[in-house]
């Protein structure tokens, strides 16, 4: 393969028909090479980040709302295995959600607090609109909505998105940290996914 | 022993006696040789030190301290590599052997 191919990304091959507008993938073995000339490879670590549009099935929302959410990972490293290098991703904790104004029924959060939330600005005239809203605080959070759907489990486990498993390297174990769903009347919501990935099964090699 | 690249350098400790006041404002520091710490460092071996390197441990051993960790890396032939310290016993010399 030639060092780039150039490529329309309206025919984007790999997430093509999953209504993904951005998709970002960047994949690194870290390598180091000691004074003595001695070649050390360490994880081999990547992230991908995709933007999509998520349509609202029937429902009918009239507020525009966001919601976020972080996933907290600590990454242990263990090289005693089989002459393989592994990183382990072992849960930080709960995940952190957030909801501002509506959400789709598609999203479903464990709420524990409530409070008000507006940013009000003349700067633009006095008529500026501005809105009031609520803000939740909660967790066990799910996503059953396109592009892709978040389990609850998402915090303790890696995802397996079949759609991804051409673009990402073989053997990758794919972990969400970051998801976000915006929604702004009468556009399409959207949604923003980071992942975190690793992968064991990889060669050190110039070409690829 | 430990192996692969690795650097000395010589960490000297100097013997004297405590500040003696000799005038309004005057000190005289006396002094005593040098304790030669003799410092090899390791930034990637395969192996790391035994016990019988020890001072510590046995007869032979020729060093006082030794520190040791895995680096978070493995060679192309996936073998573990750590970086490390050793210090050796300290040699009595003159104080003369001091730099500046």
């Amino acid at each position: 393969m030639a060092d780039c191919v150039c490529q329309v990304a309206g025919s984007f091959p790999y997430l093509k028909d999953m209504g993904i507008i951005t998709a970002a993938l960047r994949t690194n073995v870290n390598v180091t090479v000691t004074n003595g000339g001695l070649v050390l490879a360490g994880p081999a670590l990547g992230d991908l980040s995709i933007s999509g549009y998520a349509p609202l099935n029937s429902e009918v929302i009239t507020c525009p709302g966001n919601v976020s959410v972080n996933y907290n990972w600590v990454q242990l490293y263990d090289c005693d295995t089989d002459g393989k290098f592994t990183v382990y991703f072992v849960p930080g904790g709960h995940e952190k959600a957030a909801i501002e104004g509506t959400a789709t029924e598609q999203i479903s959060l464990e709420k524990i607090s409530c409070y008000r939330s507006f940013n009000a600005s003349a700067a633009n005239g006095p008529a500026t609109y501005y809105l009031d809203t609520a803000h939740y605080d909660g967790y066990e959070f799910s996503y059953s909505g396109n592009p892709i759907s978040i389990p609850k489990d998402a915090r303790y486990n890696n995802m397996e998105i079949s759609a991804l498993s051409e673009i990402l390297p073989l053997g990758s174990k794919l972990y969400l940290s970051n998801f976000s769903w915006s929604y702004t009347p009468p556009n399409i919501p959207i949604v923003n996914y980071s992942f975190l990935f690793t992968y064991d099964d990889y060669t050190v090699s110039a070409t690829c | 022993m430990p192996d692969g690249n690795h650097y000395v350098t010589h960490n000297y400790k100097l013997r004297s006696s405590g500040l003696m006041p000799i005038g309004p404002g005057q000190f005289l520091n006396q002094t005593f040789g040098v304790d030669d710490y003799e410092i090899t460092t390791y930034e990637a071996s395969f192996t790391i030190s035994k016990s019988d390197d020890m001072a510590g441990a046995s007869y032979n051993g020729q060093y006082v301290l030794a520190s040791w960790q895995r680096l978070p890396y493995l060679t192309l032939d996936g073998r573990q590599v750590f970086s490390g310290n050793m210090t050796k016993k300290p040699l009595f010399r003159d104080e003369s052997l001091i730099p500046g």
